[in-house]
């Protein structure tokens, strides 16, 4: 039995985000990575200007040039557009004002796994890798967790923070505990694959195209250069084959762009459940994804540093002067809900 | 009496997460069930708790393992 004051779930922007603020609230703080770091993760990875903004608040520092895409370091705002057979291109607005405060135009191509490494080692914070969250037991004085993996397998901590993701462990156990056994809401599904980037053909460099193709899936879908791969990302509702979507999308690029695309390197996929933020219960606190804090356009990395960052503060103080730590990250967290719904009302992403 | 997940998977991991079993796991690309531990959730849901989730629907019944699959697929 290891005890730590807080321990965090997922290794992840929000995790890290977390960790950084209990750091520097001088609070003592294990991470749990369930992955060996660096790893992969289902993400356009393109870090928006308010991204920028909360890396340099809360962590005083920019993402490093060695987490950067090499041939395409930055993409113009003026170069995200959507495309239609017919009438072309337009702007396509992915990030929008939040409390009337407008961000950069420039938006950053990086690598996920290796950004999502640098934030960890940013943090401050101590990260045990390969350590699968088994289960926990919370009391009105501390959480008890079973870990999986070499190492510790006990762990005692006075409060225990879900950053872990969609598919939250921690989520799943406290829904579970309160006798909800279904998934909340409904929600998209969304799969990428990298190729090997031949020919650009008349698809412009370091640019990202936005398609809303009925036939290739309910989400739009969107293409972008990482590195020498093209990125093709595809995303629909429950039932829709993605493997097939990002076939017919291969082909559109093809025929209407003369995109020539060489060997496949890799795939990913996730789910994003759209439901209301779920904050957690007692000492059994989420954040990020795994509370519902991603904006609807699918960007989760600011939604999941901000939301990480109050919650390591929120938690910080009940900790220190005492009070609900849920309560406290809720009231600290208005302007990230109200720009939840403001992405839900705001932003065009279906293309039925 | 097991499912069989078809390679129209694409690795989200959700049914991984929900299986009660600890019957799914990644392989080669895409996740596969062992059909030793699969029992689709026989008494414990109405309908298997993999297929419930599933983004893709790619989780049906095995047809080397058929039973309550018979069923689901009726």
């Amino acid at each position: 039995m290891e005890q730590h004051d807080v321990i965090i779930v997922g290794g992840g922007p929000a995790g890290a985000a977390c960790a950084k603020a209990l750091k520097d609230a001088g609070i003592d703080v294990l991470i749990l990575e369930k992955d060996k770091l660096p790893r992969y993760k289902c993400c356009s990875g393109v870090l928006f200007g308010q991204t920028e903004e909360l890396l340099r608040e809360y962590f005083g520092a920019d993402a490093p040039p060695e987490v950067y895409c090499s041939n395409d370091k930055i993409i113009e705002a003026e170069d995200i557009r959507e495309w239609k057979k017919g009438t072309g291109y337009k702007r396509f607005y992915w990030e929008i004002d939040k409390d009337g405060k407008a961000f950069s135009t420039h938006y950053q191509n990086i690598w996920r796994n290796l950004f999502d490494h640098w934030l960890v080692k940013m943090s401050g914070a101590t990260c045990r890798e390969e350590a699968r969250v088994k289960g926990f037991t919370a009391t009105s004085e501390h959480v008890t967790v079973e870990v999986d993996g070499p190492g510790v397998s006990e762990y005692r901590c006075k409060y225990l923070i879900g950053a872990d993701g969609g598919p939250s462990v921690v989520k799943r156990i406290l829904k579970a505990a309160a006798g909800d056994s279904g998934p909340a809401g409904a929600s998209v599904s969304i799969f990428q694959s990298y190729f090997k980037l031949e020919s650009l053909g008349t698809l412009k460099k370091a640019a990202w195209t936005v398609f809303f193709e009925p036939e290739i899936g309910e989400m739009l879908s969107c293409v972008h250069q990482k590195g020498d791969y093209l990125l093709l990302c595809v995303g629909g509702f429950k039932g829709r084959k993605l493997r097939e979507s990002v076939e017919r999308f291969k082909q559109l690029l093809a025929d209407e762009f003369g995109v020539k695309l060489g060997s496949w390197w890799r795939d990913e996929g996730c789910q994003m459940e759209l439901a209301p933020p779920y904050l957690g219960e007692g000492r059994a606190v989420l954040t990020g994804e795994a509370a519902g804090y991603i904006y609807l356009n699918g960007e989760g990395i600011s939604a999941a540093i901000d939301s990480g960052y109050r919650c390591g503060k929120a938690v910080a103080q009940a900790i220190r002067s005492g009070g609900d730590a849920i309560a406290i990250f809720r009231e600290n967290s208005g302007d990230i809900d109200r720009h939840l719904e403001k992405c839900l009302s705001q932003i065009h992403f279906l293309s039925v | 009496m097991a499912l069989l997940i078809t390679p129209d998977c694409i690795n989200c991991v959700v049914c991984q997460f929900e299986c009660r079993n600890d019957a799914i796991a990644q392989r080669d690309g895409i996740h596969v069930i062992d059909p030793e531990k699969c029992t689709e959730c026989d008494g414990i849901a109405e309908k298997p708790r993999c297929v419930s989730v599933c983004a893709v629907d790619c989780i049906v019944p095995d047809p080397q393992r058929p039973y309550r699959g018979a069923m689901l697929s009726a």
